[in-house]
């Protein structure tokens, strides 16, 4: 079972994380959006399809990541050690994750479904310097069961747990 | 040489994510960081040499944000302190969602 101070973590902290995945021999480090699904216990990530983390984060394979809170040392934080159980693509992936895309964007990006994000993907659709796309239908939604969790509370205070 | 802008970049960034490979799969350590023209200076503790990435972000989701990753290979300098000998990074430029952005993201390659 989760602690609570970890709990209230995953509701309080905000902050992206920085995932790390292997890629051909090589760490890979990319800064992800996240929700912790509390009935199931597991993570949720969106990466957009055609990405290097895309890519490589694939059912099984072995993830890390970690944050801390407004990225500044001293606040609460954690470490992450987990494995990929799904991924889901496309607009059908979409249908079924419309509650936690709703949730990475707006309950925890703090975006609204408005026309500054339109225009956020409009750009990101058609910039030179982006070979993806960020469009919602052109994400990949991936659940990550944690399996090791390292966190900081705060006040110093260093704690790690492992979830059978 | 890293570019003097990922240089000026990287001093409003505090927190390093320095990921790398274990046996068992993938691990990070939180680090200090000081960005040079050729290396980067890393400092926490439980590191080993080897190939590693850096990275550093500031909390901003979409536009505004900021991040940044770094490949090379990490190399022992003193206790608990090493080098990242940088191949290659990549950064997100943060912009005005108002404004059509000119630059998202720069690429660095030795």
């Amino acid at each position: 079972m989760m602690p609570e101070e970890l709990m209230q973590m995953f509701r309080g902290v905000k902050t992206p994380v920085i995932c790390v995945v292997e890629d051909d021999g090589e760490p890979h480090a990319s800064t992800m959006n996240w929700w912790y699904e509390t009935d199931k216990g597991t993570f949720f990530m969106n990466p957009a399809l055609g990405t290097k983390k895309e890519r490589l984060m694939k059912a099984g394979v072995k993830v890390c990541f970690a944050t801390m809170e407004h990225m500044k040392w001293g606040n609460r934080g954690f470490v992450v050690w987990g494995t990929i159980t799904k991924v889901e693509n496309g607009f059908l992936g979409l249908l079924k994750n419309l509650r936690n895309k709703h949730r990475i964007l707006v309950t925890h990006g703090g975006l609204g479904l408005n026309l500054d994000s339109l225009r956020f993907w409009i750009a990101y659709a058609l910039h030179r310097d982006i070979y993806y796309s960020t469009l919602p239908w052109r994400g990949s939604f991936v659940t990550v069961k944690p399996d090791k969790m390292r966190y900081w509370t705060g006040n110093g205070v260093e704690k790690e747990i492992t979830i059978g | 040489m890293l570019p003097d802008d990922f240089i000026e970049y990287s001093k409003r960034l505090e927190v390093g994510f320095l990921g790398f490979l274990e046996d068992v799969g993938p691990d990070i350590k939180l680090v200090h960081f000081e960005v040079a023209e050729n290396e980067i200076i890393v400092r926490g503790s439980g590191l080993k040499a080897g190939k590693a990435c850096l990275a550093f972000a500031n909390e901003e989701y979409v536009w505004a944000s900021e991040n940044a990753s770094i490949n090379g290979r990490l190399e022992k300098k003193a206790e608990d302190e090493y080098l990242l000998v940088p191949d290659r990074a990549v950064w997100t430029i943060g912009f005005d969602i108002k404004k059509w952005p000119w630059r998202i993201v720069k690429r660095w390659k030795r």
